[in-house]
């Protein structure tokens, strides 16, 4: 009875090992960028965040008081230096405005300014209006797997779905297996050059949850051009007043 | 003096496909200087086939030319040009001249081809049509003139170029027989006068009188 | 060959219909290559002229770089003191700086990408023509920071009228946000789709206080006396600047090869013509000349059996192609510039054309142009193809068989 028992339990395991080995590798993928989507991203976010852009002929830090709720909604005020303090962005599923105090009006950003940098950094307007597209409008592959500071790590690769409206060729990810933290995105232009790279640093405690807290955003095309995100004091999933993402908030000075 | 000396001389013209006519089947004869001679014969005897060959304007199928002891036949096409210029005149049945000139021009151009200076040739031209009876036609065209004052006037070209012999191929057919007399007679004055050999072809008995010598051509053979 | 050439003179006259109908057709065919040139390098002359006049100017100066990459960062130093350097070249008409850069022009309805110029009126107007395509509204003058003049269809996209306020989003030379709000003061109809698109024009003050660039400019546009000068004047310009290793020279051809490459293109088609021409002519003399050696052949004959060597006939009738192509030529010659003359006073009307004409920069009434080269590269070309074409016929009359000929009818 007991060898019976032994000998199932072994077949069986024997039998599902091949199949957790080669059982639908895209899932295993999808579900690892889609975890790690949510991670960073959360249900809600609201917070402060610093952005130092650099570029070889001049640095600039900004202060951004940002709010974010699901995949749809974005606003982001600029709180300082003071010459650019009550700038703000919004955004409302795939439209955006920007509000400039000094001359008192709301801009609306034509479809043709998307791939214009957001106020002068690395990140594009696009990769703020980006929504769940990294898990809908790619297909994803695990195409190797590594340990890295004792957390094993998988490099996934995105390629975009035929009829997808995204601007990247290819994206390679890497994320940790066990806790979904993403360590490096790399974003490749349609001819596979390597255009721009992403790398998160600094992992730490973060209201709920462990992510990192440092973003780099480094162009591979303009030497020296980077821009350094840091998570100053930012809480997920906290209740957040839906009339924020509105246009009239946009306009309030504060 | 020997000028002209042909040895079993033979031409053979190919007529058409495969078809080939022996002109002259062998003429061996010796023309001196001075001479004044005819042709004679009926047409097909052979008589122009003589003449183009004497003249350097044809060659002959196979046997030898000696024009004052040396082979014509080994010369190219420019060195022949040359020597009917120098050593040869013509005067043809017709249609001598050259339209867009005055019989003036027409005798100077062929001293021109020789290299004459301008005032021998000028004065040469002028003197020349003056004695075959031209002189008031010296800035007349071709088309201005009879046949005979044409044929005047290329006997006065040939005579103009100092040949040793000239040949003439029935200068007299187209002309009446009045005309005709009287071309001959100039030529035979000039004959004595200048001691040119003179070559003519004639089936015409008339002409035939004036020559002080006859060869006698049938089917291209001589007749004795 | 004083003889052969009056032999040949005389066989012309002979015959007079012949050698008028066929010095007719060169003559036709070289004066309709003389005034098509003419009329094409018109075209071109006006087309540099508008789109060099419009905004582009006949010489630019750059810091090194710009061209390839517009970015404000690349901009001049010390503009003021290179004006002064250059202003003395005599070849140069007026000078202007320009800032440029691109941006996000917007209305109350709506935004769209643009590029900013800021202009010196009172330079600009002598550099470029800009100033008089403003269909509605007025320039402004250069002490004026609060006023903004754009194209009308970007004015129709925006879908603002005079006097509504427009707002200008860039970023300034220090990398921060650069945002202003100016006065829609005059509307631009150039009728160029760039232009009237993708252009928003303020002062060159307003532009340095926008984008932080005090006594910077983005570009230097010079008009010269005239386009022709342009590889001269830059030289002197390259000449003069040499000190500042920082500059770059560019002339309008440069900043834009597809007015060049339309140009080039036309050159094709010129070929083309001058081809057509050859063949017409050639055929008419070949026609000709050959008809009369063949007429001739009898003369030819007696020419040779006298004694006369190939290389004179040869020469002989090689003189009647002569004369023809040369009297041929003269009436070409004649009959192309004068009709080109006549036209590059009066102008040749093609309004039905003009929507067509007007996207290659070129008006609807042409004005013909004669140029030195070009009249004397068809004359060449005729007179070549008439002697070529007569060694066919002289060769052929050369080497007649004397005998053959004679006899000949």
């Amino acid at each position: 009875m007991k060898l019976f028992t032994v000998t199932t339990i072994i077949a069986l395991t024997i039998s599902f090992l091949p199949l957790s080995c080669f059982s639908a590798e895209n899932s295993t993928a999808r579900e690892l960028i889609k975890r790690s989507d949510e991670l960073m991203r959360g249900k809600s976010i609201a917070g402060i965040y610093s952005m130092e852009i650099n570029t070889p002929r001049w640095k600039r830090k900004l202060s951004l008081q940002v709010y974010s709720l699901g995949r749809e909604k974005i606003f982001i005020r600029i709180l300082s230096p003071a010459k650019e303090a009550g700038i703000a962005t919004l955004r409302i599923k795939n439209e955006m405005w920007n509000y400039l105090p000094s001359v008192e009006r709301v801009i609306k950003i034509p479809p043709s300014m998307m791939l214009q940098p957001w106020m002068g950094s690395d990140f594009a307007n696009d990769d703020l209006v980006k929504e769940s597209s990294i898990v809908n409008d790619y297909t994803h592959k695990i195409i190797s797997e590594q340990d890295i500071d004792g957390h094993p790590v998988c490099k996934i690769e995105l390629i975009p779905k035929p009829n997808a409206a995204v601007i990247w060729g290819k994206i390679i990810y890497w994320v940790r297996k066990d806790d979904y933290i993403p360590l490096r995105e790399e974003f490749y232009n349609e001819k596979m050059e390597l255009i721009k790279l992403l790398e998160y640093s600094d992992i730490g405690k973060v209201s709920d949850r462990i992510i990192p807290r440092t973003w780099k955003m480094k162009s591979i095309i303009k030497p020296n051009h980077y821009t350094i995100v840091k998570l100053v004091n930012v809480k997920y999933n906290t209740p957040i007043d839906e009339s924020i993402f509105t246009l009239a908030n946009l306009k309030k000075l504060q | 003096m020997n000028l002209i000396k042909t040895i079993n001389l033979k031409k053979t013209y190919i007529t058409g496909k495969d078809i080939t006519t022996d002109a002259l089947k062998g003429i061996t004869l010796e023309i001196d200087t001075k001479e004044f001679l005819a042709i004679a014969g009926p047409s097909g005897s052979g008589k122009t086939s003589l003449l183009n060959i004497l003249s350097a304007l044809d060659m002959p199928t196979s046997g030898k030319v000696l024009f004052e002891n040396k082979d014509i036949t080994e010369k190219d096409i420019n060195q022949l040009a040359d020597f009917r210029l120098n050593k040869i005149g013509f005067v043809f049945q017709s249609y001598n001249l050259i339209n867009t000139l005055t019989a003036f021009e027409n005798v100077e151009y062929i001293m021109l081809l020789q290299g004459r200076p301008t005032a021998e040739r000028k004065d040469k031209a002028e003197a020349i049509l003056k004695r075959v009876g031209l002189g008031n036609y010296l800035n007349r065209f071709p088309n201005e003139m009879s046949g005979g004052q044409q044929q005047r006037v290329a006997v006065a070209r040939a005579i103009a170029a100092e040949p040793k012999v000239i040949i003439a191929d029935e200068p007299t057919a187209n002309l009446d027989s009045k005309t005709a007399g009287l071309l001959m007679d100039l030529m035979l004055e000039l004959n004595e006068e200048k001691g040119i050999t003179f070559i003519f072809s004639t089936h015409d008995p008339m002409i035939m009188k004036k020559a002080k010598r006859i060869i006698k051509l049938k089917d291209g053979l001589i007749e004795k | 060959m004083y003889t052969q050439i009056k032999i040949a003179w005389r066989n012309i006259i002979r015959n007079k219909r012949r050698s008028s109908l066929t010095i007719s057709a060169v003559g036709f065919g070289l004066g309709a290559l003389i005034f098509l040139w003419a009329f094409v390098d018109g075209a071109h002359f006006q087309m540099i002229e508008n789109y060099t006049s419009l905004l582009c100017g006949h010489i630019q100066i750059h810091e090194k770089g710009y061209r390839e990459n517009p970015k404000l960062e690349l901009y001049i130093e010390n503009s003021d003191k290179i004006i002064k350097q250059i202003k003395k070249i005599p070849l140069i008409k007026a000078i202007t700086k320009r800032i440029k850069t691109a941006g996000l022009i917007s209305s109350a309805e709506s935004s769209a990408g643009v590029t900013i110029l800021g202009i010196e009126p009172d330079k600009e107007r002598l550099v470029s023509s800009i100033s008089r395509h403003i269909s509605s509204g007025k320039m402004f003058n250069k002490n004026d920071d609060k006023t903004i003049i754009i194209g009308k269809d970007l004015a129709k996209n925006l879908n603002v009228s005079l006097g509504e306020k427009i707002v200008i989003m860039s970023q300034a030379l220090d990398g921060s946000i650069a945002a202003g709000a100016y006065k829609l003061a005059g509307i631009l109809n150039t009728g160029v789709d760039e232009i009237d698109k993708g252009i928003a024009l303020i002062s060159h003050k307003a532009a340095e206080e926008l984008f932080y660039m005090n006594d910077k400019t983005s570009e230097i546009a010079i008009r010269l006396k005239s386009a022709e000068y342009v590889k001269t004047a830059s030289e002197q310009i390259k000449e003069k600047l040499k000190m500042n290793q920082n500059l770059e020279i560019s002339t309008w051809e440069e900043i834009s090869p597809m007015l060049q490459q339309w140009i080039e293109f036309d050159k094709g088609f010129i070929i083309v013509i001058v081809f057509v021409v050859i063949i017409v002519v050639g055929i008419g003399i070949l026609n000709t000349v050959l008809m009369g050696v063949l007429e001739r052949k009898r003369e030819f004959g007696i020419l040779l059996a006298i004694g006369c060597h190939r290389r004179e006939i040869v020469c002989m009738v090689a003189w009647e192609s002569i004369f023809l192509g040369i009297i041929g030529t003269i009436m070409g010659l004649l009959l192309g510039t004068s009709i080109s003359l006549y036209f590059s006073h009066v102008g040749i009307n093609l309004k039905l054309f003009a929507n067509a004409l007007n996207s290659f920069y070129i008006d609807s009434f042409i004005y013909p142009k004669l140029i030195a080269t070009h009249i004397l590269f068809s004359i060449s070309s005729v007179l070549i193809t008439s002697i070529s074409v007569s060694i066919y016929p002289a060769f052929h009359a050369a080497n007649l068989n004397p005998i053959e000929a004679i006899r000949s009818v």
